[in-house]
């Protein structure tokens, strides 16, 4: 049976309530058992028997990003706090708005566009694509902001972005990037990311918007929206600016800091509104997690290992190290019976 | 001291696992930038693009 949601709520303040997940579904058990085994080596004062609930949040919150796609039609019905501060700091001086896939994460771009400010939003070309088929009421809503002079949205991999991009923040407006995308970044180009700390783990992260920041010469506006019971919360850091660095490397890494620093505290403590849960292991700049074995003490098998399946193929995953091993596939499904 | 009893299940799962793991060191997931297996597979998560709403628009 495929997980339904209950259809109460609908971002008006309930939690959807989540059913069975169909773990014959491969996309379920591999986006499970890859978040299971990151977070297993990223929040590892969290007890391994909470994964399952946690990917039930997880997917719940992912419903309800999804229904949000539905309200940019008319007018949103949640309480946005901190809209007005967030719309009055940028609306002061343009600059870079650093946001994540933390939350209902697309209502940014509502709100700008609501606000009547002017931005650039840069994307990956596969990013653009995507965006075009899964969120069409929210193009809708930028084709008309773009017709009006309000709103462009650039590939960030065409090489006249750049010079498109200078023209239109001469012109006022601001640039929106979300940085914790893994689109564009090649990490076998050390120059285009850099080495940061996160949960505990050293990653590697595309450095583009500091970059911009310090080539531009503007600041850093870190922001994400936080869902709440009956409300979304605009969460923003102090803003960063690249003046205050004499040194451009200085600058970029110490930005790069300060923006995962601040996308950790909330996903610390909201870690189901983090939609990059099961990816993160392609962010890791070591070949192996820092770990402690000593964690593993008194743990089920279950909480140690879990299950990939590709085509018809069944792996077993050793969360600690990210190790895989093919399986008989009759014995990959007993596994499966007795875990899931 | 007690000695803790698995039930049947349990062994089994245990004996597949020791078998599974008992050869070799085991393929490397996608991490960093070492390209595998899995670097570019859609199947690895129903995310295939982060950020992007997992559920199908037609739900």
């Amino acid at each position: 049976m495929s997980m339904q949601i209950g259809n109460k709520g609908l971002g008006y303040g309930s939690k959807p309530l989540t059913e069975a997940i169909d773990w014959d579904n491969p996309k379920n058990l591999n986006s499970y058992t890859m978040m299971s085994a990151n977070l297993f080596n990223f929040l590892p004062n969290m007890p391994p028997h909470r994964h399952l609930s946690l990917y039930q949040q997880y997917k719940g919150q992912q419903y309800l990003n999804g229904n949000d796609i539905h309200l940019f039609e008319g007018d949103y019905p949640l309480p946005i706090d901190g809209l007005q501060d967030f719309v009055d700091r940028i609306s002061r001086e343009k600059g870079i708005i650093a946001t994540y896939h933390f939350g209902p994460f697309q209502l940014i771009n509502y709100i700008l566009i609501n606000a009547n400010i002017p931005y650039v939003l840069l994307v990956g070309p596969q990013s653009l694509k995507e965006w075009q088929y899964r969120y069409p009421a929210l193009m809708k809503r930028m084709e008309q902001a773009a017709e009006n002079n309000r709103f462009q949205l650039l590939n960030a991999q065409q090489p006249s972005s750049l010079r498109k991009m200078y023209r239109l923040l001469d012109e006022g407006y601001q640039l929106l990037l979300y940085i914790d995308g893994m689109e564009g970044i090649d990490l076998s180009v050390p120059e285009r990311s850099i080495q940061v700390s996160y949960l505990g783990q050293e990653i590697r992260v595309a450095k583009g918007a500091a970059t911009l920041a310090s080539y531009y010469q503007l600041p850093i506006y870190p922001v994400l929206l936080r869902r709440g019971a009956d409300s979304i919360a605009v969460e923003m850091d102090k803003p960063i600016y690249a003046a205050l660095f004499k040194d451009r490397h200085t600058f970029i890494q110490s930005a790069s800091d300060r923006l995962f620093a601040f996308l950790g505290r909330f996903v610390l403590h909201w870690p189901e509104q983090w939609t990059n849960w099961n990816m993160l292991h392609r962010f890791l700049a070591a070949e192996q997690p820092v770990g402690n074995n000593a964690f593993l003490d008194g743990l089920e098998l279950h909480e140690c290992y879990g299950l990939l399946q590709l085509e018809s193929s069944g792996y077993l995953l050793e969360k600690w190290s990210y190790k895989l091993y093919p399986m008989v596939i009759e014995e990959f499904n007993v596994l499966k019976r007795s875990w899931l | 001291m007690n000695k803790v009893k698995l039930n049947a299940q349990q062994r089994v799962v245990g004996a597949i696992i020791r078998k599974t793991t008992a050869y070799g060191e085991g393929l490397s997931l996608s991490l960093g930038s070492r390209p595998t297996l899995f670097m570019e597979s859609d199947d690895i998560c129903d995310v295939i693009l982060p950020g992007m709403d997992p559920i199908p628009m037609d739900r």
